[in-house]
């Protein structure tokens, strides 16, 4: 990993919980970068998790769109003007035991204060008995406030323990 | 039963807290997950829809999928 990253949080759950806000990092990096393994307690193979910036609730600041694909077909979805960034992967209890997806979120410019905020984000749900799906996505937080708090979300369940979330700070990307 | 939690990391000081979710978080997180599922659901039948015409076209044209893609080359 370059040396321009440098860890900033690293947390491992050792209980579920239904969402994992990061708050209180520095402004003086110049990207973001997250990397996940999560799991979901919900029975479906595959649960979605989503995102939202500094405790936004409701409201459309939030544009999505995801390409993946599942090992038989490749699949676009879009959701604009929305209340969170959507469409994260992650295992559910239905997938196969002990397997956790994973994701890793790129935020450019996060303390920014002119612009609105891009991110990318690519995952993979690990599933070994069936379908597994392989997506990216191109995120958009139309707002020009800086970045200060993460929070991301089960879409059903609680993430479970051993779920875990790095944050990384990058300096002169 | 008590509601779902949520852990909250100051990255600054490294304190991570464990906070109960209001009832209308909860709420507010059960309407996202059914919608969720609702979204989740609509993609793979418009996914599946999409597979089973473009197999039936394949077929009224009598050429496969690679001879297809060779035509949009």
């Amino acid at each position: 990993m370059a040396n321009t990253f440098e860890l900033i949080s690293a947390t491992t759950l050792t209980s579920a919980q239904s969402s994992i806000v990061l708050s209180s990092f520095s402004s003086t990096y110049t990207d973001l970068c997250i990397k996940m393994s999560l799991r979901s307690s919900d029975a479906s193979a595959f649960v979605n998790f989503t995102l939202r910036f500094n405790g936004t609730t409701g409201g459309t600041a939030y544009g999505t769109t995801l390409l993946y694909g599942s090992g038989s077909s490749t699949t676009t979805a879009q959701n604009l003007n929305a209340a969170q960034i959507d469409y994260g992967f992650q295992d559910g209890a239905g997938a196969t035991a002990n397997t956790f997806g994973n994701a890793e979120i790129y935020i450019p410019n996060y303390s920014g204060t002119t612009y609105n905020k891009s991110l990318s984000l690519d995952q993979a749900q690990e599933n070994n008995t069936s379908a597994a799906y392989l997506g990216f996505i191109a995120g958009q937080y139309a707002s020009t406030s800086a970045i200060t708090q993460i929070g991301i979300y089960s879409s059903a369940g609680n993430f479970v323990a051993n779920s875990t979330v790095y944050l990384y700070g990058v300096k002169n990307a | 039963m008590p509601n779902p939690t949520r852990i909250e990391i100051n990255c600054e000081t490294g304190v991570e807290s464990i906070i109960e979710l209001t009832d209308a978080e909860v709420a507010e997180m059960e309407a996202a997950a059914k919608q969720a599922e609702k979204d989740r659901k609509a993609e793979e039948a418009q996914a599946k829809a999409d597979a089973t015409a473009k197999a039936a076209l394949l077929e009224k044209l009598g050429i496969t999928a690679e001879e297809a893609a060779l035509l949009l080359k």
